[in-house]
């Protein structure tokens, strides 16, 4: 079940990054971001802010710095998860490659209602998802120069 | 007859654990009849999502499909009790800081939790189920309701199907259109019970529908030899029937299943029947063969009597079903055949026919041929090994080896943790640490109460903290903790699956990986392969014990009525089946318990050649012996040609004993 959510959200990522019909794709990318998590059910909003390393079809870096810092990793292959310097590992096996390919996994269409990708300089600086639940999850995403 | 009307409908038993009764203990028959109809289809590709896809195909396929979001839904509103070991063991040891960092890092994070946080507020049902990772076998997970693997550039789903009710026809149907239908680049590799009856019940079903069909030619055309007519068909038909209803009937009125082999080993009946009618109709009536009829009745019946003493259920239950229909073909032959019959057509210059004729040599052949024969009983094979009995298809053997590797199973091995409710042995499994059982996946509710109780410890402690660093309403256990009550998971659910297919209703079955082995005496190591070969074992030495004390009921019987001739009678009898075990030996037939119990039938039918060789006077005793022998051998000996070991060396059995005894059992006579 983990393995599932984060398998839409890595894809979610993967896609937003990897769009061919963005004017310019980067092959790797790195920068800071804010997200906001919204729990439909208890109306309480959560704050995050980090920092991302993407290359395209390598790996996918989420480090959340504040509040509680954690680290989430994902190759095609493997995922891992740290907290406080302890990880677990565990298996992904995605195929993606290409932006279309994400839609046609069954985990993306399960949960998530929509995904938009506002991109600006050729870059996603937003991206906004809708869960099947109703909870959101908003990021701001500003790339490193 | 009632008792058949009534009791037919429950059907027989065909589980070869139930043939050797007690000998394999309640445990291993309760974990062999859950298997029996139960069976994995391992699907494996190099596309994650193909795998996927073929393993819902064939769920469909099977018995309706389910969706992937299943298994949350059966936990939903019942995870008060879930607890990952990992946070478990860091509340017991007062680590709970630790456990509501890792919740907040996964609230921060940027996977959403699986459970609404109103019931999981902090993750740790969430957490739970990350932690069934490798739960079934190291390296496997479950993904939309079954366990998945996912490696690099390998995918593979395993689909535990349920194939209760249906025939093994369709069982057979299934496993041929499901490569048909899988997504280009997966294959599917089959296991379980229920994969082999099926292939096995086709194999035999096409094999017995031929040889019933050219024993029942081979029959009607040696009777027709003998009477030169075709109404001995009509007073045979009668004989077998009502032999067959009588047989039958006695064995449904004892046991309300009883075992198909029964019926197997019953068919003796159908030789035994066919030397009474043949005998009688030959004579021009019983009256003329009475005595012999009778001497050979008795006989029989002593030889099984002691069966009905027996250990093994299904040897009780052969000795009642010979001995009930073989006494309703003796009065009816005795009674409705006291007059009247074909005869025989007698060709003068064949006088009582030719084989009466003294042949010099004949003796010195009959003892050469014994020596000869007896010498093999030197390569003979006593065996239990189940190979002994049973090959599977090849194709399938190749799969269960796949599968097993894959699941990084323990060979034949399983962990059985005893108790009389689930909820025992899922205690039992926790309190043995077993590795992959059920109490992984479902805790038992005595585990889940626990866990509630430590949850309320980590929230007394860590719930201020929580809801500040959160935003979240500090967390509260229920006054009621909601826990997950395998017994009431909804029908067709896959957590309801995956218990059917684990709870045997004497305990837990779960794969033994690696060398496990458990301090608990309440769960047990068990090897299938080596329990069933043991049974076996001790099957055979009961059996054998057995047939010695038929052979000396034969012995006092017959010496009882022949008195000095007794000798002249048990004597080719006894050559006979010594023959028989060195010929067995000879050709590498394994003499296994289902060769064993051929010698009983070879007991009775040998001593009828004896007895009508010696005992009649009716000219045409001999031929009518020949004709009874040829028969029994085309409705017995055609066995040797099934690819059913267990058939096929019964049959070699019964063609070599059923000859020998016609031959040693010639009475010679000097010409002239």
């Amino acid at each position: 079940m983990m393995r599932k959510t984060f398998i839409l959200i890595f894809v979610a990522a993967m896609a937003a990054f990897a769009d061919p019909e963005l004017a310019s794709v980067p092959d790797s990318a790195h920068g800071t971001f804010v997200q906001r998590r919204t729990l439909a059910d208890v109306g309480v909003t959560l704050v995050s802010r980090g920092e991302f390393r993407f290359e395209k079809g390598r790996f996918f870096e989420w480090k959340v710095v504040k509040p509680v810092p954690s680290v989430f990793f994902a190759t095609p292959t493997n995922w891992s998860f740290t907290v406080r310097g302890k990880t677990t590992s565990h298996p992904l096996g995605v195929d993606v490659s290409s932006f279309s390919d994400v839609f046609r996994i069954k985990e993306m269409r399960e949960n998530v209602k929509n995904v938009e990708v506002s991109p600006e300089s050729g870059f996603p600086c937003k991206v906004d998802i809708l869960f099947n639940n109703g909870d959101k999850v908003g990021i701001e995403l500003v790339q490193s120069r | 007859m009632l008792a058949l009307a009534l009791r037919v409908g429950n059907g027989v038993e065909t589980d070869m654990f139930a043939m050797a009764g007690d000998s394999f203990g309640p445990d291993i028959q309760a974990a062999a009849a859950a298997s029996a109809d139960r069976a994995r289809v391992l699907l494996e590709g190099t596309g994650r999502e193909e795998v996927i896809r073929a393993a819902h195909m064939v769920r469909a396929l099977v018995g309706g499909e389910r969706s992937g979001t299943d298994l949350l839904r059966d936990l939903r509103g019942c995870t008060d009790g879930l607890l990952s070991p990992q946070d478990r063991a860091l509340i017991s040891s007062n680590a709970t800081a630790a456990v509501r960092e890792a919740a907040e890092a996964r609230l921060f994070s940027l996977a959403p939790p699986l459970f609404s946080v109103k019931d999981d507020p902090m993750l740790l049902a969430s957490s739970f189920l990350e932690s069934l990772d490798g739960f079934l076998a190291p390296g496997w997970s479950i993904h939309d309701g079954m366990p998945v693997m996912f490696e690099e550039g390998r995918a593979s789903a395993l689909v535990a199907l349920s194939l209760k009710g249906r025939s093994p026809r369709e069982v057979v149907e299934i496993m041929e259109r499901i490569p048909g239908e899988l997504p280009s680049g997966v294959t599917a590799r089959f296991s379980g019970a229920a994969f082999h009856a099926a292939l096995s019940a086709r194999r035999v079903e096409r094999e017995i529908g031929f040889l019933s069909g050219a024993s029942l030619v081979l029959v009607l055309v040696l009777g027709w030899m003998l009477f030169r007519s075709l109404s001995f068909v009509a007073p045979l038909v009668v004989a077998l029937a009502s032999g067959g209803i009588a047989a039958a009937g006695a064995l449904f009125a004892a046991w309300p299943r009883p075992h198909a082999i029964a019926f197997v080993f019953g068919t003796s009946l159908i030789g035994l029947s066919v030397d009474y009618v043949y005998h009688a109709r030959a004579a021009g009536g019983a009256r003329s063969v009475l005595r012999p009829l009778t001497q050979s009745f008795a006989t029989t019946m002593a030889c099984f009597a002691p069966l009905l003493f027996a250990d093994l259920p299904v040897l009780r239950q052969m000795a009642l079903f010979t001995m009930a229909g073989l006494a309703a073909v003796y009065a009816g032959v005795a009674v409705f055949g006291w007059r009247g019959g074909d005869t025989v057509p007698v060709r003068h210059e064949e006088s009582s026919a030719p084989i009466f004729r003294s042949i010099p040599q004949f003796n010195i052949l009959r003892v050469v041929l014994f020596i000869v024969t007896a010498f093999g009983i030197v390569h003979l094979r006593p065996t239990a090994d189940p190979s002994a009995f049973y090959r599977p298809n090849a194709s399938l053997a190749a799969d269960e080896r796949a599968v097993a590797e894959r699941l990084s199973l323990g060979g034949a091995r399983i962990v059985f943790a005893r108790g009389d409710t689930l909820q025992e042995a899922l205690e039992h499994e926790e309190d043995a640490g077993v590795p992959f059982g059920l109490s992984r996946i479902i805790p038992s509710l005595k585990r889940q109460r626990e866990n509630a109780a430590l949850v309320e410890r980590l929230y007394a402690a860590e719930g201020a903290a929580y809801a500040e660093h959160t935003g979240l309403k500090h967390p509260v256990v229920p006054d009621e903790p909601r826990l997950l009550d395998p017994e009431k998971l909804p029908q067709g659910s896959s957590l309801g699956e995956l218990v059917a297919t684990m709870w045997t209703g004497r305990g837990l079955m779960s794969p033994c990986v690696g060398d496990f082995s458990p301090k608990d005496p309440r769960v047990q190591v068990i090897d299938m392969r080596e329990s069933t070969e043991s049974a076996f074992a001790r099957a055979f030495r009961s059996t054998r014990r057995l047939f010695v004390y038929s052979s000396a009921a034969l012995l006092v019987f017959l010496f009882a009525v022949f008195r000095r001739r007794a000798l002249s009678f048990a004597c080719p009898v006894a050559a006979a089946l010594v023959s028989t075990l060195g010929m067995l030996g000879w050709l590498g037939v394994p003499f296994t318990f289902f060769t064993l119990l051929s010698f009983f039938i070879l007991l009775g039918l040998g001593l009828d050649y004896t007895i009508f060789h010696r005992g009649a006077d009716a000219p045409t005793a001999g031929r009518t012996v020949l004709f009874a022998f040829l028969t029994s051998l085309a409705g017995l000996g055609l066995l040797s040609f099934t690819a059913f070991p267990v058939t096929r060396d019964m049959g070699i059995t019964f063609a070599f004993g059923l000859f020998f005894a016609y031959v040693f059992s010639m009475r010679v006579v000097k010409a002239g």
